[in-house]
């Protein structure tokens, strides 16, 4: 059994952009407590521990979304190709896909600024 | 006995709905439950109130049209703008878009009714009182003065000490428990109640709109009423929350404030792109362009607002990168945007479209809505934002967001839909000369003021110097703004014409395919004689003589029995039918109970602390009784709706609304508690005056056992779900009886650490701890109160291996609260040990 059964779908439409949504508080948490503790004073290499950390959060967010949206295409084009009726309407699969596909997206633009902006200014 | 009694002829079949389904005329309409009577109720309320806000709006225009008038005094100015934000944003948008939503859902979904009529009835009247407070407050000079968003410390006890915040943060919360229930009610019912056969991808776009707006109410407005509740105990009780000198943090508010104001903004401009959505594709007479695509811009816009909300914070000293992330989120909320945009031009363009008066505020809601998410991705981007922060220029801005995406679109529906409301046609082309006065006077009014905000005169401002150069602009301004309330006078006229005196109109007039105009116009209060199954996403396009087979009875359920109110539940993706919703008569139990929460509210306005409690124990009396309807003590088992189709009733099926209906209010709730662990690690990383001077100790090990009784609770509810299921009642009596003590045992566990722990005014530290606390004590004192409801259930014979519902939802909460509970003793006891080492290492 997948994930792609009802009503099930329905969370899986939701799941790309809630994830979304808790990379962003994320992001925004580490950075709030890195500015308290200092982590943009100590180095890591070329990086401070404040955009290390931020990095690599933002990175693996991507990755995670990523990853589902490429379940859920794996899905539509399984209900695609099977020449039975797919136990699900397609709509629901393509708009499961199509939202993680977009919330992929999200994040990889929405992290964007952690490339140049100043972290605690 | 359970049998249909089938009717003579279609004349009968409606005399007889409409005697089960209607309400008795003269006091008896108070009494009405019915989804028709309460849109109309909703809607008519809100524009009662749209008025209000704008006498309010021409009274600013009147003090500012010119330099130095003497029109009102400061005092009474702060008043008047406050007033004209909150009417229009809490007692207009929201409860005009849900009059609209309750009026049109169940007959677009094809069926007779919402899921949980009386909880709509009651929502109306919270509505209606939460509101009349406030304009009370009005007339006897004690209206909010502090803005519509209502900043610390400026609506802190010191700077407003008078009863005017009080106001505020007590009647909106008051009218928001409509917007919840009216969230729940919506999203239920699209998932639920809707025609057999309408699957996820046959559902009529209005209608995803409204999912998403039920789901995104449920997330955005507890913040602001836990912010509401904070401000309220800072300022009634003196806890220390947002103050600065006793470690809290006036920031909290604003961003309580805005994880709930900037959705906010999308909850009231979707539902109109919902019905937007809805009008265009009959106008241009083809289906709507990228369905599918418009259903997964309505998600994502729904999503992505919750990203936005330190937009309206960026001057207010939060780092570079914080607002670059806020920033990018703002401009992405322009792509979902802008893609139904292209849909509805795309409709437009490859159809053939009627130029009426619903297309000509449809063709105003383009020009003006394009304009102001122009200036939304201005003010996105943070140099420009800190220029034109608190001008003017923003005050066009989101009168262009707000009017173009909501009022015009609103007018839209209002034209279209009024044929169904009244069975009757305009009149006279009045709408017209609406829609130009109404156009060109908003235009004068706001494009100015971007100018005005340019030039840099700041918002809320009483008065200014000839000095400035502002006059000019102003005085336009106002001129603007009467003009445009010249329209809407008009506006007002015509529908009163059309009602009273209009020719009437027959089924369809406009030629559309969506359900809604199959049934009878003006609406009945059944809504369909029979119940369609639907077969395509524009059934009465492909069957025009559908209206005729569902009046004469040749659906589901085209029959009475018993008396009872029926319609059918469905499978919420697929569509097939899985129950029979058996819904509450005509009834004046919501009345008494929000008159019961009224006296709540208005005694804790009035600080009258033993009267509030009186209130509060007779709306949980109140709400006890409203589960009569559905008692029974014998099972009806699986009964026929026609077609050779026989369904169990929604009381002896897994899942039925109500058990979706805590799912969704515990969603809320959890919404709720994630803003207060959200605000206790936040004033813990920024707020000044920490660590405090005192943290809880001593209460570790009742910490530990009430955790162990939630625990056990969750488990006890289990057990006694297994046996009534099992149809040992008797056991599952055993077992629900030591439910009851755990949860009895929490709440003294939980009192008697409240009476040790630090005092909550000394420090927030101690305030939010104390919340959280309360916050986890009511929690087990509902849960309480739901095992003696199944006890009494049990007793009364009303439980059996069938009939386990109440017992399905009381397990919902107990494992919602065993949850809650243990985050929330852990988090504080975790704090504490935390704090304890950095002191003791310091």
């Amino acid at each position: 059994m997948t994930l792609a059964t009802r009503p099930a779908i329905l969370l899986v439409i939701a799941l790309g952009y809630t994830l979304w949504g808790g990379a962003l508080v994320a992001l925004y948490g580490v950075l709030s407590l890195g500015c308290v503790f200092g982590w943009e004073e100590v180095m890591l290499g070329p990086l401070t521990l404040q955009r290390g950390l931020l990095l690599l959060l933002w990175l693996l967010s991507v990755l995670v979304i990523a990853l589902l949206a490429w379940q859920t295409w794996g899905w539509l084009q399984a209900a695609r190709a099977d020449g039975q009726p797919p136990p699900l309407p397609r709509f629901t699969l393509w708009l499961a896909a199509a939202c993680s596909i977009a919330a992929a997206g999200a994040t990889l633009f929405m992290g964007l600024p952690i490339l140049g902006a100043s972290a605690c200014i | 006995m359970n049998e249909p009694i089938r009717p003579a002829s279609p004349v009968e079949l409606h005399r007889d709905l409409e005697r089960i389904w209607g309400a008795h005329p003269g006091l008896g309409q108070l009494a009405a439950v019915n989804h028709s009577t309460l849109g109309r109720r909703f809607i008519v309320t809100a524009f009662l109130f749209f008025a209000v806000g704008g006498i309010l709006a021409m009274l600013v225009r009147a003090q500012i049209a010119t330099s130095h008038t003497a029109f009102v005094g400061p005092e009474i100015y702060n008043q008047i703008f406050t007033m004209h934000g909150t009417v229009m944003m809490f007692l207009f948008a929201i409860p005009m878009f849900e009059g609209f939503a309750i009026y049109l859902l169940p007959k677009l979904l094809g069926t007779r009714d919402l899921a949980f009529p009386r909880a709509g009835a009651y929502g109306y009247w919270c509505y209606l009182f939460g509101g009349s407070i406030l304009l009370l407050a009005l007339a006897v000079g004690a209206a909010p003065d502090a803005g519509w968003f209502m900043y610390t410390p400026l609506s802190s006890k010191p700077f407003s000490p008078g009863i005017n915040a009080d106001v505020w943060l007590i009647g909106i919360t008051f009218v928001e428990i409509s917007a919840i229930g009216a969230a729940v009610e919506v999203l239920v019912s699209i998932l639920l109640v809707r025609a057999p056969g309408m699957s996820l991808d046959r559902m009529p776009i209005f209608a995803w709109y409204m999912l998403v707006v039920a789901v995104m109410i449920l997330v955005g407005f507890p913040p602001l009423i836990l912010g509401s509740i904070l401000l309220e105990a800072e300022r009634a009780f003196g806890w220390a929350l947002f103050d600065p000198t006793r470690g809290g943090d006036s920031l909290l508010w604003q961003h309580l404030f805005w994880i709930f104001g900037h959705p906010e903004v999308y909850i009231i401009f979707l539902p109109a792109a919902g019905m937007v959505s809805t009008i265009i594709p009959v106008m241009a007479g083809r289906e709507l362009l990228g369905y599918r695509w418009v259903v997964l811009s309505a998600i994502s816009v729904g999503f992505l607002s919750f990203g936005l909300w330190v937009h309206h914070m960026y001057a207010v000293g939060i780092p570079h990168l914080a607002l670059g992330f806020f920033s990018a989120a703002s401009m992405l909320v322009a792509i979902p945007t802008g893609v139904q945009i292209f849909s509805w031009l795309g409709t437009l363009m490859s159809g053939r479209p009627r130029f009426n008066v619903p297309m000509l505020f449809l063709c105003g809601f383009f020009f003006i809505f394009v304009l102001g998410g122009l200036t939304g991705v201005m003010v996105a981007v943070v140099p420009f934002d800190l220029q034109v922060h608190d001008t003017y220029f923003v005050v066009a801005h989101f009168h262009y967001v707000l009017v173009g995406g909501f009022v015009f679109p609103i007018m839209a529906a209002a034209y279209y839909w009024m044929p169904h409301l009244t069975g009757r046609q305009p009149m006279f082309q009045l709408g017209y000369a609406v829609f130009w006065l109404v156009f060109i006077g908003f235009n004068l009014t706001f494009f100015l003021m971007h100018l005005t905000g340019l030039l840099g005169m700041p918002r809320r401002i009483w008065t200014y110097s000839e000095s400035y150069g502002w006059d000019w602009l102003n005085l336009l301004s106002s001129i603007g703004g009467f003009v445009m309330t010249i329209g809407f006078a008009l506006f007002v006229l015509d529908i009163v014409l059309q009602a009273r005196f209009g020719p009437k109109t027959g089924r369809n007039p406009w030629g559309a395919g969506s359900l809604e105009w199959a049934t009878p116009v003006p609406a009945t209060n059944y809504g369909f004689a029979s119940i369609p199954t639907v077969a395509s996403r524009h059934q009465l396009a492909e069957d025009p003589d559908l209206p005729r087979k569902l009046a004469a009875g040749e659906g589901l359920l085209g029959f009475t029995r018993r008396n009872w109110l029926e319609t059918i539940a469905i499978d919420m993706i697929t569509g097939e039918p899985r129950q029979i919703l058996l819904l509450p008569r005509r009834t004046f139990l919501p009345l008494w109970t929000a008159l019961a929460t009224g006296l709540f509210f208005v005694s804790l306005l009035l600080q009258v602390y033993p009267l509030a409690i009186a209130g509060l124990v007779i709306t949980i009396a109140i709400f006890w009784t409203w589960t009569r309807h559905s008692a029974r003590t014998a099972d009806l088992g699986p009964l026929p709706v026609g077609d050779g189709t026989t369904l169990p009733v929604h009381t002896e099926s897994g899942h039925a609304p109500s058990w979706w209906a805590v799912v969704f209010l515990l969603l809320a709730d959890a919404a709720m508690f994630g803003s207060l662990l959200f605000g206790l690690i936040f004033l813990w990383v920024v707020a000044p005056g920490w660590p405090p001077p005192e943290i809880l100790s001593d209460s570790t090990a009742f910490a530990l056992i009430a955790m162990a009784c939630l625990l056990a609770a969750a488990g006890l509810g289990r057990l006694a779900l297994r046996a009534a299921r099992k149809g040992a009642v008797g056991r599952a009596l055993v077992w629900n009886r030591f439910l009851a003590a755990a949860h009895a045992a929490t709440v003294l566990l939980l009192a008697a650490i409240l009476t040790t722990a630090p005092d909550p005014t000394a420090h927030a530290y101690a305030g939010v701890n104390a919340a959280i606390l309360v916050y986890v004590l009511i929690h087990a004192g509902v849960g309480l109160i739901l095992a003696l409801h199944v006890w009494q259930a049990c007793r009364r014979g009303m439980v059996s291996a069938a009939r386990s519902l109440d017992l399905m939802i009381g397990q919902l909460w107990h494992d919602y609260t065993a949850v809650a509970g243990v985050i929330g003793l852990g988090t504080i006891l975790g704090v504490a040990a935390m704090i304890a080492q950095a002191g003791a290492g310091g």
